[in-house]
């Protein structure tokens, strides 16, 4: 037996920290990747049954996956866009295409209906039919070029397809229930689309599909004699981009048992890991493969932010580091990949720590893929308070999970700089500064650390045996913290432990922990509070599901063969 | 009639809630007990609004339950569903020991039963609400009607409700439950959105630079 000892879970003091969070890169457990590892196992197949784009790229058009048990169509509405009316912002009223991801096969009267709302988006209704709603924005000077190469009977230039790295980059992916659209509860009973995400995630993928048929088709039009289509290899370099801003941000805060079994997740495939008394050679080779890889990836990492790039450098560092550490032999003393991982702790950055776990993690698939299937939650079952619980009871469960939020000073500007609210504009969250603008009083219930310290407080006025009903009828203003706190007891990796209203909080590190248990690659923070990134960059495109390997796309091939 | 998913009515349930001055963990209790009726068929929506209309501005003291030996009454007038509820889940031993509360002058007490259900669920009993001439049965995601007419049980205000466990002799029917697409009168979708409104900060040029953090145009 190969497994010899077991290493414990990281703890969540180490783990729930934004700036370690804010350092996660994808893994095998990342929901695209869930997703593509499904659909080539179950043979699904992708068609176009709808292509009604005109000569100007204007029309319709449906991309049709078919599993073994259900169908599901991609509704494609391309537009024409002024560029005084392209902004990623949420505030956005117009798209250069919008989609929406329908329950099977639509008919034309569905199409009419569709044609009717998705173009609006969120000033349009959808319906239980529409599993998602999104729209994405040209890149205009790669998806230009790309057009132009081709018309020309060309290919396109691969560094500047390596340097954007999307033809497209979605600016809103909405999915349960939003807008109208089907809540989750319509996809029980279809395993392929009851992981997390996993509707949203096909409805990138089918976009990416589209969003390179438009461009070919497009090169077509302008010359219909000399354009080519895009080869294999250089096609598969194209990923979708993202724009992701505030919206996102408060949904690891607003699901705390959610966030802890993506986390238990993740943490118990490194703890099994780190686990095994040796390495496999199979899995040394695979792991010197897939580090080799990430350093060319990490090589073609760009980012405008200076902060990110003083990162990827250090990780390229890093990199080195666990190369040369791995030309030392490292993988040949016992335990090795533990010894492994405690060396790292010690020798690399934040990035670079993190880095080593997907690295840990990637080749062991048959140890660790089986984990995909925990990481959805009935998050009911953790909505009762138990109000049987005395005051010391509770009292015990801050001391002994929120010590890092009774040590902060409230009272201070600094620790209480922001406020987060929902702006009556878009609907969406924000963050304001308490101290400079006006609304605080509305603010959203995500101040956790502050809760927390209140709630401490107010134990102070019953009795240790008192219960907490007793304190709940008396201070309703505690409950929403009360259940927290209550649900931080069972699930360990629940709580982000950090001030989530300080000065110094970034909210581009709960975006970027979130996007990359979505799998996402190339994080490129725009500003302190939203991110660009790449999906589904290098993965196999629906007529090659079955010819490229499904799942290892993830570290590319340096060599862009599909090997 | 506008037909909402259920995360729609649960999300702006609890703005409706907030926005009308609960507190934020009563608000996710409204919120959450709006779609429980609404996934049964029940008009949660307009059962929600009707109460929230009716209670706007009120204090939390005037209407949360005051406690004398099992029997539950408002600080001042009608005693509010939400805060009952809360408080009774909070406090549902006394139920598993056979107790009887009474409640006097409650509003809508039809919204009273999702909160037996979120009882039921952790430890798998039947519980019992009466008034007037209803009956209601709620057991393990499951809930039974029993009394003359539909609107025995949507009015909005019971002299006398009594909450207990049941023996529940025979099986309960089992519910299919919607999973999407719950029609709700637009009349009360409107109202809730009005309420939810209150909860949301309006935008200045300032706010839009600084709350979100990116440039207006991306051309690139």
């Amino acid at each position: 037996m190969n497994k010899a000892f077991a290493v414990p879970l990281r703890a969540p003091a180490t783990v729930m920290r934004l700036e370690r969070m804010g350092s996660f890169h994808q893994t095998r457990l990342s929901f695209m990747r869930t997703l593509l590892r499904r659909l080539a196992r179950e043979h699904w197949s992708v068609d176009c049954p709808v292509w009604r784009i005109g000569a100007a790229g204007e029309g319709i058009a449906v991309y049709r996956a078919r599993g073994p048990q259900s169908s599901y169509s991609l509704v494609c509405f391309a537009h024409h866009l002024e560029p005084e009316e392209r902004t990623d912002r949420v505030i956005a009223e117009r798209w250069d295409s919008t989609f929406t991801l329908f329950d099977g096969d639509p008919s034309e009267a569905d199409l009419t209906r569709l044609a009717a709302n998705v173009p609006l988006q969120e000033a349009g209704r959808c319906s239980e039919h529409e599993l998602v709603l999104a729209r994405a924005n040209k890149s205009v000077r790669l998806f230009e070029h790309v057009v132009e190469r081709l018309a020309e009977g060309n290919q396109p230039d691969t560094d500047q397809i390596e340097a954007v790295g999307y033809l497209m980059r979605t600016t809103a992916v909405y999915g349960n229930g939003k807008f109208g659209v089907a809540d989750r509860g319509r996809l029980v009973g279809r395993p392929a689309l009851t992981g997390p995400f996993q509707a949203e995630m096909l409805t990138v993928w089918l976009i990416r599909a589209f969003t390179v048929d438009l461009a070919e088709s497009l090169a077509k039009t302008r010359s219909p004699n000399t354009a080519v289509a895009l080869n294999d290899n250089i096609r598969r370099k194209l990923g979708v981009g993202n724009a992701t801003g505030l919206g996102m941000a408060p949904f690891l805060i607003n699901h705390p048992p959610l966030l802890h079994a993506w986390m238990l997740a993740r943490e118990s495939a490194l703890s099994r890991v780190r686990s095994l008394s040796r390495a496999a050679p199979e899995a040394v080779e695979s792991f010197s493969e897939m580090l080799s890889r990430a350093k060319h990836q990490v090589a073609g990492w760009r980012t405008v932010d200076p902060r990110q790039q003083v990162r990827i450098e250090a990780l390229a560092l890093d990199l080195e580091r666990l190369c040369a550490r791995i030309a030392g032999g490292a993988l040949r003393a016992k335990a090795p990949w533990d010894a492994l991982y405690r060396w790292g702790e010690d020798a690399l950055s934040l990035e670079g720590q993190e880095m080593l776990v997907s690295l840990l993690i990637e080749p062991h698939g048959a140890l660790v893929d089986e984990l995909a299937d925990t990481m959805s939650v009935d998050e009911d079952a953790s909505f009762h308070i138990d109000g049987a619980m005395s005051i010391a009871g509770i009292k015990d469960l801050i001391d002994r999970d929120y010590a890092w939020a009774l040590e902060t000073d409230y009272a201070s500007a600094e620790t209480t700089a922001r406020f987060w609210y929902v702006s009556e504009e878009k609907l969406e969250p924000r963050l304001g500064e308490r101290h400079a603008e006006p609304g605080a009083e509305l603010e959203q219930p995500f101040a956790v650390g502050r809760d927390i310290a209140g709630l401490y407080r107010a134990l102070s006025a019953f009795a240790s045996d008192d219960s907490l009903a007793s304190l709940l009828l008396a201070h309703p203003e505690h409950r929403h913290t009360a259940r927290r706190i209550q649900i931080a007891a069972r699930y360990p990796y629940a709580e982000i432990r950090d001030n989530l209203i300080s000065a110094t909080m970034l909210p581009i590190d709960l975006l970027r922990c979130k996007l990359s248990f979505f799998g996402a690659t190339r994080f490129d923070p725009r500003s302190d509070r939203w991110v660009r990134i790449t999906m589904f960059k290098d993965a196999p495109f629906p007529d090659e599901l079955g010819e490229v390997p499904a799942d290892s796309w993830a570290f590319p091939p340096i060599h862009g063969d599909g090997a | 009639m506008i037909v909402c998913s259920l995360n729609e009515i649960q999300a702006y349930g609890q703005r409706a809630a907030r926005g009308a001055g609960m507190s934020w963990g009563l608000a996710q209790e409204a919120g959450k007990a709006t779609r429980w009726l609404a996934e049964r068929g029940l008009p949660g929506v307009e059962l929600l609004v009707g109460l929230l209309t009716a209670n706007d501005k009120r204090s939390y003291a005037s209407m949360a339950p005051v406690m004398a030996d099992g029997h539950w009454r408002a600080g001042d007038g009608e005693l509010c569903p939400v805060c009952s509820g809360a408080a009774l889940c909070d406090r549902i031993d006394l139920l598993i020991r056979g107790e009887q509360i009474r409640m006097s002058a409650l509003a809508y007490p039809l919204l009273l039963a999702p909160f037996l259900d979120q009882s039921s669920r952790s430890d798998a009993s039947t519980y019992e609400l009466c008034w007037q001439k209803a009956r209601v049965l709620v057991c393990a995601d499951s809930v039974t009607l029993e009394g003359e007419s539909q609107s025995a049980f949507l009015v909005d205000f019971a002299g006398e409700v009594t909450v207990s466990i049941s023996d529940c002799p025979e099986a309960l029917p089992t519910h299919q439950f919607r999973v999407a697409g719950v029609k709700t009168s637009t009349a009360a979708w409107r109202a809730m959105d009005a309420l939810a409104n209150r909860t949301y900060v309006p935008a200045s040029e300032e706010s839009r630079a600084l709350g979100a953090g990116a440039g207006r145009i991306d051309n690139d």
